[in-house]
């Protein structure tokens, strides 16, 4: 009984400990200037998506064939493309198709990882040396040749390509959450918790994730970014989104036609992802700086 | 029809009818033509025409004074085989100068012996071929009527172009080839004769991948390097066969002593490599780059261009099958196709290389009829109000989401987009499809995956044979009955009558074409005009009837004519 | 360490089998059929049956799959392409040096040119050299590869015609594929060495060392670089993985025969003999790449040859990968 009482509290200790680590690691963040103008930035890009219906002036499919490549002007903010759409609109509207691509196809991979990597942790031996084993098979194969292949198979389209997209990133994120499941298990207050008769479920969700959410944040917030740039690269090869989803990988992969002429087509949509991407990196890096003192554990 | 085709259509008749030996050379640059439609590519005269200076080409020309030109295709062959049913446009370059056929017709549809001597119509199915008796491979392998019958027999077994047409073929002695069909069309014969491509059994037995990397052919090339995905480079035999230059026909001429295809597949790269230097040519160049190479009307300093309106066009079939929107509803396909604007389409999707159609094929065909030219035929011109109004006739709630589907050419991709908005116009709900070709090319036949289809499509010969090859029911599986799936035997009638040699006129024509406007199943959108942009040592280009270009005839610099 | 490095090498083998498992189920979940290809449009559906028969497509899932593993690894024949014909091992004999080469280069000069660079801002933090390497590595990671590859022609072949746009022969025609491969790698690369430099100089042995009186020079050479690689190794891994995934832009762009072409044509093609070896091919070198990774890197810190040694498995190197 005291045994059970001694293992509560220190459940009750660690939250609290936990909790002035997190507001303590949200001050680091706050300090470190790029970081945080990272994450305002992606912030804003997220935002401005959303907004898109009300900010964009107009419809992203509407066609002005009579004024295709217009230059950028006070009528078409970024000029217009090579069907007379207006690009600003595009971009606005292309944002929710990228970046909830992005986020959706880490967010799946998270899931799975999560699903795996509590799975082989937790329950160690056999089980884990297969999961392993077949998370070295797939990462073996170089990340966006997987994509391509699955991307294939799956065939265009939205969702299809979020899945093509997660897989390869799977065993990464599998690895980090067992790597952190295996910590966690050995911790006292699991053996408390197990004795009470906690289920596994919750003791994944209510131990495990917290522990781990800090090796891991990093890790997502870089993925997110690499994925938007491998959303670009299976535009180029013809897989991704249908057309007309003005999908920012797909604004690029049609502007490189008409590169040379109307380069004004290729420039923005390549700054947002470039945007898209840095401010990731740099809230990433701030993360990863701020989070230090932790990783020394 | 305009007399001369009349007489270019009566002469082909004529020309099979009786026995005519060997070749002509006629049907180039017939410059004094001014309408674009009749000649095998040349508009734009060359800068040495013009200017009467002497053209420099000595940087195509090797260290042992052979004469060379570079063509900048976008895809490789894949394979050298003679007999594999693929005829891919990377395919067409690589072989023309190597493979040869029984026949062979210009882009003017003229019909040449290249491996015939002569050729004769017995009766309705039957046609007596004599070939040449001196035909020698690269590797000196003699061809007789022996292997012929062999190379049309494989043929037949896998099925290529027409062959599953031939009921019999029999070698009647060493140089005469006995060919039984069993149709009479008016474009049976030439599509037979002209697809299969010819080798010596022996050669195509001894080589140990069929021929994939190692062609022995009979043509006036070998092969004498290749590196897939990179690289093909032909050079001129010097132990071709026909050595009387006279009775070559114009895929026979060697005008370059080699010639070097540079596989690109980055479009962008393809202007790029011709204004480094890299290549002499380029055909097919979409108009944004090859304005790049014009300094205003006339082309820039070292370069030529040429324009040619071909038979290419860009095609829309409405899905008629028994599940779809469009059975039984006329008013909702013609809603469909008052909607658009083809001269929008020509415009926005390809920047003027294009015209609209006002049939179903292009209008440099010989059985295209001049009234449909005129400014009162209404082939579905663009009318929104009438198309709203069909909308509402039709019943069409849009609710109902209708597919669009393309291949992923990134023009026929803003066709499909394009059409899109302007079937939102009249509140008609779509979404659009688009797959790599293979893809595209089995869910064609597939009922379930499409309502509307953007396609692509050409005629060597006739409008009616275009038709026929699209509308045919005997060409379709059972229950399939044409491309646009519409189960119609007044169509499968006229089809069949303006194919038929002995009702094949303008009559039937007319009738067919108007027929199938008036059920709305498919319409041709826009034709195609290719611009060809070389160097300056390209003076005049010749075309296939594919058509495609073909560079071991066209004309250069160090050419006498 | 032998033990270690038999052990990793063994390991290939199970490893390449399943990952020809992974991708022949994938491809056997591709639409699309490699028939029609071959025969072209106006085939006969009896002709079309053949040839599905011929090639074996028709059998169950299982029968294939035993049937190419037993191909692949028992006979060592990657098979014909559906279309060419042509044997897989010999166009892979002539197209791999190729893409090698643009990889081998590409990682080196990552390797040489990104550690260095990121070390060097690492050490003058926050001063002008740190922030303008930064900005350009941060440029370098976030542009999509085809986009900086056909600015490199733009400006390199037409504007100022010093190298040819496109294609193979001399040096001169795989400068620009490796610069374009490269520039994110030694982005990424300088970006990491960085910052686990930083790490390493807070660190408690580095400031011992210094309190030890030891030469700025001896303690960052001996103390905190060598510590500083070991994140490194994770990262070197996932650059090359995108360095082979990145041949396939590459290769496009400059139309350069390698493998990463022959996976894209083989895939609109549905040459699925061609995909599976391509994958099966590229994944092999890559764990043996990634293999020399690790012994190079043990060899430079001890720490890490004694973690190989002492642990069954590499996990806490690998976790680090994707980061």
């Amino acid at each position: 009984m005291s045994e059970t009482l001694k293992a509560v509290s220190l459940m009750g200790k660690r939250k609290a400990r936990r909790e002035s680590e997190f507001s303590a690691m949200l001050k680091r963040l706050w300090g470190n200037s790029s970081a945080a103008f990272g994450l305002a930035l992606f912030l804003f890009l997220v935002l401005i998506s959303i907004l898109a219906p009300l900010i964009a002036p107009y419809d992203y499919t509407e066609m002005d064939l009579l004024n295709k490549f217009q230059l950028p002007s006070s009528r078409h903010w970024f000029g217009t493309d090579e069907l007379g759409r207006d690009i600003f609109s595009r971009i606005l509207y292309g944002g929710r198709f990228s970046l909830s691509i992005s986020v959706l196809a880490v967010g799946f991979a998270m899931m799975m990882g999560l699903a795996i990597g509590s799975v082989a942790g937790y329950f160690g031996g056999r089980i884990d040396n297969l999961i392993m084993r077949f998370l070295d098979i797939i990462q073996s194969i170089p990340g966006i040749l997987l994509t391509i292949a699955i991307s294939a198979a799956l065939g265009a389209g939205f969702d299809k390509t979020i899945i093509a997209l997660s897989i390869s990133h799977i065993p990464a994120l599998a690895r980090v959450l067992r790597a952190s499941m295996m910590r966690v298990r050995k911790d006292e207050y699991m053996e408390a918790a197990e004795s009470i008769g906690c289920g596994k479920i919750r003791q994944i969700t209510r131990y495990l994730l917290p522990n781990s959410y800090a090796p891991m944040l990093v890790t997502i917030t870089m993925m997110i970014a690499s994925t938007v740039l491998e959303t670009a690269a299976l535009s180029y090869i013809g897989l991704g989104v249908q057309p007309p989803a003005p999908e920012w990988g797909a604004l690029l992969s049609s502007a490189k036609n008409y590169m040379r002429y109307y380069p004004h087509t290729l420039i923005f949509p390549g700054i947002f992802i470039a945007m898209t991407v840095l401010s990731l990196n740099l809230f990433g890096d701030g993360l990863r700086d701020a989070l230090d003192p932790r990783l020394k554990d | 029809m305009k007399r001369r085709r009349l007489l270019a259509f009566s002469l082909s008749i004529f020309m099979v009818a009786s026995a005519i030996a060997g070749c002509s050379s006629s049907g180039l640059a017939g410059s004094d033509d001014p309408s674009p439609s009749n000649q095998s590519g040349s508009v734009t005269p060359s800068i040495s025409e013009l200017s009467n200076e002497v053209v420099d080409y000595s940087k195509n020309v090797t260290s042992d004074g052979k004469t060379f030109i570079r063509v900048g295709i976008s895809a490789d062959p894949g394979t050298f085989d003679p007999l594999v049913g693929s005829n891919s446009t990377g395919r067409q370059y690589a072989l023309n100068p190597m493979a040869q056929h029984l026949l062979t017709s210009n882009f003017d549809m003229e019909l040449f012996g290249e491996l015939a001597k002569s050729w004769d119509k017995i009766d309705d199915f039957t046609y007596i071929i004599q070939i040449h008796d001196n035909i020698t491979d690269s590797d000196g392998n003699h061809l007789t009527s022996a292997d012929v019958v062999w190379c049309y027999e494989q043929a037949k077994e896998s099925g290529i172009g027409q062959s599953k047409n031939i009921s019999s073929i029999k070698a009647l002695d060493d140089y005469n080839i006995e060919f039984i069909l069993d149709v009479d069309t008016i474009t049976i014969f030439q599509s037979v004769m002209r697809r299969i491509n010819i080798v010596t059994k022996k050669a195509y037995e001894d080589s140990p991948n069929k021929m994939a990397t190692t062609p022995v052919m009979t043509g006036p090339y070998v092969l004498k390097e290749y590196i897939p995905d990179s690289k093909i480079v032909v050079e001129k035999r010097d132990d071709y066969w026909k050595t009387n230059e006279a009775e070559r026909c114009f895929t026979e001429y060697a005008n370059a002593d080699i010639i070097e295809f540079h596989v690109i597949k980055e479009p962008a790269q393809l202007a790029i490599a011709l204004e480094s230097g890299q290549i002499d040519m380029v055909y097919g160049l979409d108009t944004m780059n090859a304005s790049r190479f014009m300094d205003g009307e006339s082309p820039k300093e070292g370069f030529n261009r040429f324009i040619s309106k071909t038979s290419s066009v860009i095609l829309l079939f409405l899905n008629c099958s028994a599940q779809s929107v469009f059975k039984d509803n006329l008013a909702l396909r013609q809603a469909i196709l008052y909607s658009f604007d083809s001269q929008a389409i020509a415009d926005g999707a390809y920047s003027g290389g294009a015209v609209p159609c006002k049939a179903f094929g292009s209008s440099i065909l010989p059985d295209y009829l001049d009234e449909w030219e005129s400014d009162d035929y209404d082939y579905y011109n663009y009318n929104v109000d009438k198309a709203k109004e069909l909308v509402a006739q039709s019943g069409y709630k849009n609710d109902e989401v209708i597919n669009i589907m393309v291949d992923s050419d990134s023009q026929r991709k803003m066709v499909a987009q394009i059409l899109q908005n302007y079937l939102l116009a009249i509140d008609v709900k779509t979404e659009i499809s688009s797959y790599d070709q293979t893809l595209f090319d089995t869910y064609a036949d597939d009922p379930a995956k499409w309502d509307i289809r953007v396609d692509s499509g050409s005629s060597s010969d006739y409008l009616a044979s275009m038709l026929d090859g699209r509308f045919n029911a005997n060409k379709f599986t059972e229950g399939m009955y044409n491309e646009s799936f519409a189960q119609d035997d007044k169509l499968q009638e006229l089809v069949i009558a303006a194919n038929d040699p002995k009702s094949f006129n303008s009559e039937t024509v007319g009738a067919l074409v108007s027929y199938l406007n008036e059920q709305a199943y498919a319409v041709g959108l826009v034709n195609l005009v290719l611009e060809t942009v070389t160097t300056d040592v390209v003076e005049d280009i010749v075309l296939t009837f594919m058509p495609n270009i073909l560079p071991s005839s066209c004309w250069f610099v160090w050419n006498k004519r | 360490m032998v033990k270690f490095i038999m052990r990793r090498l063994l390991w290939l083998i199970p490893v390449s089998m399943g990952v020809a498992v992974v991708i022949f189920s994938i491809m056997y979940f591709v639409p699309g059929d490699p028939v029609q290809i071959i025969l072209g449009n106006d085939a006969t559906p009896e002709v079309i049956a053949q040839l599905r028969n011929d090639l074996g497509l028709d059998d169950p899932y299982i029968i294939r799959l035993g049937r190419f593993l037993k191909d692949v690894f028992l006979r060592f024949n990657f098979g014909e392409s559906y279309i060419t014909h042509v044997s897989i091992t010999k166009e892979m004999i002539s197209r791999l040096p190729r893409t090698i080469l643009i990889g081998f280069v590409s990682m080196m000069l990552t390797l040489v040119i990104g550690i260095p660079l990121g070390i060097t801002a690492a050490l003058q933090r926050n001063r002008i050299g740190d922030r303008i390497s930064m900005i350009i590595a941060m440029f370098g990671v976030s542009m999509p590869g085809f986009w900086l590859a056909l600015m490199l022609v733009v400006v390199f072949s037409v504007n100022l015609s010093w190298l040819p746009p496109y294609g193979i022969g001399g040096i001169e025609y795989y400068i620009m594929p490796c610069m374009a491969n490269a520039v994110a790698g030694i982005a990424g690369m300088a970006r990491q060495a960085r910052s686990s430099m930083l790490e390493v100089i807070r660190s408690d042995y580095v400031v011992t060392a210094r309190a030890k009186g030891l030469s700025n020079r001896s303690v960052i050479l001996k103390h905190a670089l060598p510590n500083a690689l070991i994140p490194i190794t994770a990262v070197a891994g996932s650059q090359l993985a995108r360095i082979f995934g990145g041949s396939v832009v590459i290769e496009n762009v400059f139309s350069i025969p390698g493998v990463g072409n022959y996976m894209v044509t083989a895939i609109n093609n549905r040459d699925y003999p061609i995909v599976m070896s391509c994958v099966i091919f590229l994944a092999i070198i890559f764990s043996f790449v990634m293999l020399l990774v690790d012994i190079a890197f043990a060899y430079i810190d001890p720490r890490i040859k004694a973690q190989y040694m002492g642990e069954k498995n590499t996990n806490r190197r690998r976790r680090k990968q994707n980061v």
